[in-house]
């Protein structure tokens, strides 16, 4: 019984792993190991097992510094459109320079073709030119703008050109509801005709009536927009307006303004470049009736000088015969001296006014020099806005006359 | 072993130089000789191997190591049965390198010891041998023994408890 307990505690012991003697004991026994080729052959088969995966682990550590994919290949998509497109244009150019090459004396005006496209793409058209490019059938806009031909040459390409640069400008200065009209209807033809401005062989003579009527009243203050208003409806109204631009110009018109009759008149003075201002003539307008007022006392001043024969005699008495209807004409032909000289004696407005227009019709049969010294004398009496007209009128009647300097910045 | 199974030889490295040892004697007392144990150190490790990818850490790797060489014991013993006579148990403990610097006495009793033990182990049966093993040469407890082996605990301490009076015995004749 006692040998059996000792027995059971030694194995206690041993399960427990106390310190026995069976345990030195097996601790003695020689501890085998495998041989250095065992080790070596176990530890070549460990690495041989993983060599494909550390080669994978490296090659995916380079990928993640490595560009993806997509991108190298939507560079590379990139790089070959860009290439196409500029062997595109290249060829573009290339098919255009063959002709030049042909012909020696068209590389200039090749090169000059060339350079004007992207002017007339960045220059803003001018809003009333849709009325002139309504005569010309549309070109195309990739066509490059072709030369001036000689038969299409303009009689008056200058001031036409000149008339077309200063519209937008008088239109830009008077923020008015006739630009938002104006705009409109050339926003309307904005699609159909080109913007080749300084290349327009002629531009319809009703556009240069508008644009100086739109000129007139980007100078006049808020007071004058109804007078634009009624300009507008004339213009509306009459043929060659911007209303009806494509009705406006009948084809005799553009035989009329270049007519050698109207010329003379215009040379002579006896008739203003107005381009079919004419059609005023009938307006109620208080200022274009001074103005035309002023036209016929140039008339009958021109009549008194020509006797009345001639080629200015028939657009004179033209003008004249429109503006019959008002008194001026009795006027100008019953001068009123003591108006001339007494100008504050005029207390009415409209008394004024007469006296003013009758004075400047007086004036206006003077020398030149003689007229300057009126002008002077109104400067000295306050009277600038008279001497204003004044200053216009001899300007008109004797451009070939020096201005003198305290005068010249009355003319605008 | 995780590490390795991410492809890290170098753990492997760590890995191997720890359990060499124990391992090979484990196969050597299971197998009684050296080319055996050889072929199974090699096997075991090669099961090793290639199940890197599919450890998981759920016990001790010296567990699941031992537990793969167990099998593969188990194995071979059933293939070479019947075991080896005592004459092979004399060769394998004259290969057996002895203590050095002892007295001759001391040698010779401690040889005779050894010798004793090692002729104990051999008479004992596989279960009760490798029992003994895992928990002389491992130190594995009752718990461990029983999950490499595959059995219960209690009857991996009824192993024990045979092998030990066994070997009980035959120091006691």
């Amino acid at each position: 019984m006692t040998h059996r307990n000792h027995h059971e505690r030694e194995f206690e012991a041993f399960l427990a792993g106390e310190e026995s003697e069976l345990a030195r004991l097996y601790r003695r026994l020689p501890q085998s190991e495998p041989d250095p080729k065992l080790d070596a052959a176990v530890l070549a088969m460990a690495r041989a097992a993983v060599e494909p995966q550390r080669m994978n682990a490296l090659r995916h550590a380079k990928d993640k510094h490595r560009r993806p994919l997509w991108v190298v290949g939507l560079s590379s998509a990139a790089g070959v459109v860009l290439a196409a497109g500029l062997a595109w244009q290249m060829r573009g150019a290339f098919n255009e320079s063959l002709p030049s090459a042909s012909n020696p004396a068209s590389p200039a005006a090749a090169r000059s073709e060339r350079e004007v496209i992207p002017i007339s793409a960045i220059v803003p058209p001018p809003e009333p030119a849709t009325a002139e490019t309504a005569a010309i059938p549309p070109p195309a806009l990739s066509v490059p703008m072709p030369p001036p031909a000689p038969a299409a040459a303009p009689a008056q390409p200058a001031p036409m050109a000149e008339a077309a640069r200063s519209a937008p400008r008088a239109a830009k200065a008077t923020p008015h509801k006739r630009e938002v009209e104006l705009a409109a209807a050339s926003a309307d033809k904005k699609d159909q005709a080109p913007r080749f401005e300084t290349t327009q062989p002629q531009e319809p003579p009703a556009a240069a009536p508008a644009r100086e009527a739109l000129a007139d009243a980007a100078t006049d203050s808020a007071s004058n927009r109804a007078d634009g208003e009624r300009d507008l409806a004339r213009s509306t109204a009459a043929p060659g307006s911007s209303g009806a631009r494509p009705q406006a110009f009948p084809a005799t018109a553009p035989t009329d303004y270049n007519s050698v009759e109207r010329k003379a008149a215009i040379a002579s003075g006896t008739r203003r470049d107005d381009y079919g201002l004419d059609a005023e003539a009938g307006s109620t307008d208080p200022r274009v009736q001074q103005e035309q007022r002023a036209r016929q006392s140039r008339q009958v001043t021109h009549d008194k000088g020509t006797g009345g024969n001639g080629l200015a005699a028939k657009p004179a008495s033209r003008t004249v015969a429109a503006d019959a209807a008002p008194a001026p004409v009795l006027q100008e032909t019953a001068p009123a001296p003591a108006a001339a000289s007494t100008p504050a004696s005029t207390v009415a407005t409209g008394d004024a006014d007469k006296s003013a227009e009758t004075e400047l019709q007086r004036n206006a049969r003077l020398a030149p020099d003689e007229w300057i010294k009126k002008i002077r004398e109104l400067l000295r009496a306050g009277r600038r806005a008279d001497a204003i007209k004044n200053v216009e009128l001899l300007r008109e009647r004797h451009p070939d006359h020096v201005l003198p300097d305290d005068l010249r910045t009355l003319h605008p | 072993m995780l590490a390795y199974g991410r492809g890290d030889a170098h753990a492997f490295e760590a890995l191997y130089t720890r359990h060499r040892g124990t391992l090979y004697r484990f196969l050597l007392r299971h197998c009684r000789e050296r080319a055996s144990a050889d072929e199974l150190f090699q096997e075991t490790w090669s099961r090793v191997i290639v199940a890197r990818e599919r450890y998981r850490p759920e016990a001790k790797f010296t567990t699941w190591l031992l537990q793969i060489a167990h099998n593969l014991a188990i194995d071979l013993m059933r293939r070479n049965r019947p075991q080896a006579g005592s004459e092979e148990t004399e060769l394998i403990f004259r290969q057996l390198d002895a203590p050095e610097a002892e007295r001759p006495e001391r040698v010779l009793s401690e040889f005779e010891q050894r010798r004793r033990l090692q002729l104990a182990l051999e008479d004992l049966p596989d279960e009760q041998r490798t029992a003994f093993v895992l928990r002389m040469e491992n130190g594995l407890g009752l718990e461990e023994i029983a999950e490499v082996t595959g059995a219960g605990q209690e009857t991996v301490k009824s192993r024990l408890r045979y092998a030990f009076a066994k070997i009980r015995a035959r120091f006691a004749e």
